[in-house]
């Protein structure tokens, strides 16, 4: 590791592994808090937000290998497209064109930075977010907000009887033991049936024809009569609105006349 | 001269070439990394699309020894080789004297070379791969740089004698000659239908100064993803059996980098990249696979499946 360029290549790696040191702090550290919040909210112990943080150091790990090499410099910088590789693939070559190359990596690493690989975006996007859900932990401890006392929650859900209590099958013996006319000792069979989810529906048709054995004579009933004995009219005042002055009264007396 | 310089001097070469050649630029490239590479080139095209004048223009550019073979069914090993005679001394002893066959040159184009004998065609096989020719006891090495181009017509195959497999894989490339663009056509009409002018070339490059960039050439470097990239290709065509009955041999792979890096070092890149093997995989293997009924029947040629196989 004597060469310029392994030592550039070196330093490049363990500034490689910084940057994503540093990303991958800031990450746990939304994930932890944002849980942080929600288990408040919840009234769930704080350092159970301790599990989602550790599951994603360990999906950031696996993700972030990638940043680590060589082919993710090259593509946050295009000038050492191929080339950085080529040189970290040959530094055991002393060959005259092998010196050249290392060379023109050297000058385009130089002219490489750090703020490559940060994206500024990114970065002021987390640290709102921190700061957003800082507060809101603060304010939510200061006026105790809880949206849900899970404890209390499980525990009701827990002495509900109903679910307890409820069991289909049960339900479903009674029912057939309950039925007297059932011949079957195995139970009714359509309810077999329908356990597995099938239907069969049958029509009898002499339900539909006429019986002639359960024929009676007809019964004599008296009907009442719907026509009102008495029939009165009245005028309506639109009738007058829409006459004219002069006709008002022969309309009037012909309705009278019909009326009696 | 300088790794700096190389690239000047390709693009020097290219522009002396396309005083002389009207389009073709792949297939100048082509026959420069062959030239890059000490490796033999196999030139397939229609007649009358300036396959020799190429080969004798690139000699002159690089002031190389040029011969030409013009191969026939009745050309004997002996005529390509060369062979003793007798010659008269001072003294009037006569003396048996090694008379040299147009292979000791430089570049030589042997022309439609599977009209040939299979004899004939082993005896220049040979000198190609050996780099020396044998006669009785004695052994002759052949000049460096020695760079053989063959050419054969992709029509008329009557009477003539395919290259066997085994033979072909000895050229490195198997270059492709197209037809003109219309334009480029036009240029030509232009340039030699009317007045022929005397076209003065500069040598651009000594003998010295190719046999350095040949060595050159194998020092390019090349990352180790690539590298396994290249035979990546190579080994998929001996797996690719729904269309290729016979795939290449791991020579091929050896001739795909060494051509990449050449391909490189000709574009002024100190490196290999991606690009130089996908362009070069073509004329490094169109000739090193068999293809089966099934590509047929698909209407595929080599070059369709060729592509099927890179990334």
């Amino acid at each position: 590791m004597s060469k310029p360029i392994a030592k550039a290549l070196g330093e490049l790696k363990r500034a490689l592994i910084e940057i994503n040191a540093l990303t991958w702090i800031l990450d746990t550290l939304v994930v932890f808090l944002v849980f942080e919040l929600i288990f408040f909210l919840l009234t769930l112990p704080w350092y159970y937000a301790f599990v989602p943080a550790g599951i994603y150091v360990l999906f950031h790990a696996y993700r972030g290998r990638k940043n680590l090499t060589y082919h993710y410099v090259e593509e946050k910088v295009p000038e050492l497209k191929e080339q950085l590789i080529t040189a970290a693939d040959n530094l055991d070559k002393e060959y005259e064109i092998v010196e050249s190359l290392n060379k023109d990596v050297l000058k385009n690493m130089k002219k490489t930075m750090t703020s490559y690989f940060f994206s500024f975006g990114k970065l002021t996007r987390e640290l709102l977010l921190l700061f957003v859900v800082s507060f809101l932990i603060i304010g939510a401890s200061a006026y105790n907000v809880r949206f849900l006392d899970t404890h209390e929650a499980i525990e009701e859900i827990k002495n509900y009887k109903a679910f307890q209590d409820y069991d289909v099958n049960e339900v479903l013996l009674e029912y057939e033991e309950g039925d007297p006319t059932a011949d079957d000792i195995y139970g009714e069979k359509s309810i077999a049936e329908l356990g597995n989810e099938q239907l069969m529906l049958e029509l009898n048709p002499i339900l539909s024809d006429a019986d002639i054995s359960k024929t009676k004579e007809p019964e004599h009933r008296k009907f009442r009569s719907t026509v009102p004995t008495e029939i009165a009219a009245s005028t309506d005042a639109s009738y007058e609105e829409s006459i004219p002055k002069g006709y008002q009264k022969i309309v009037k007396s012909y309705f009278r006349e019909i009326t009696k | 001269m300088k790794i700096e310089e190389t690239k000047r001097a390709f693009e020097r070469i290219m522009h002396e070439l396309n005083k002389v050649i009207v389009g073709q630029e792949e297939v100048l490239k082509q026959m420069i990394v062959s030239l890059l590479t000490n490796s033999h080139s196999i030139l397939e095209g229609y007649p009358g699309l300036a396959k020799t004048l190429s080969v004798k223009t690139m000699s002159d550019l690089m002031d190389l020894k040029f011969s030409r073979i013009q191969n026939t069914p009745d050309l004997m090993p002996s005529d390509i080789t060369g062979t003793y005679i007798i010659e008269e001394t001072g003294s009037g002893k006569r003396n048996f004297k090694f008379q040299p066959g147009p292979i000791f040159a430089n570049i030589v184009l042997a022309d439609e070379i599977n009209r040939a004998t299979p004899k004939t065609q082993s005896a220049l096989l040979e000198a190609m791969q050996e780099r020396q020719v044998t006669l009785g006891t004695s052994t002759y090495k052949l000049e460096e740089p020695f760079f053989v181009l063959a050419t054969q017509n992709p029509i008329e195959q009557e009477g003539t004698y395919p290259l066997p497999e085994a033979q072909s894989d000895r050229f490195l490339l198997k270059i492709k000659t197209p037809y003109p663009e219309f334009k480029e056509e036009v240029e030509i009409v232009n340039k030699y239908a009317e007045e022929v002018k005397k076209i003065n070339l500069k040598p651009i490059l000594k003998k010295d100064n190719l046999v350095y960039l040949q060595g050159i050439t194998r020092q390019v470097p090349i990352a180790n993803d690539l590298k396994k990239y290249a035979v990546q290709i190579v080994t998929n065509t001996r797996k690719k059996k729904d269309l290729i009955e016979y795939g290449a041999s791991p020579r091929a792979s050896i001739g795909l980098v060494l051509a990449a890096k050449a391909r490189a070092l000709m574009e002024g890149r100190k490196y290999v990249s991606k690009t130089d093997i996908n362009t070069m995989a073509y004329p490094v293997l169109r000739h090193r696979i068999i293809l089966n009924f099934e590509a047929e029947r698909q209407n595929m040629d080599e070059d369709a499946v060729i592509k099927t196989l890179l990334k």
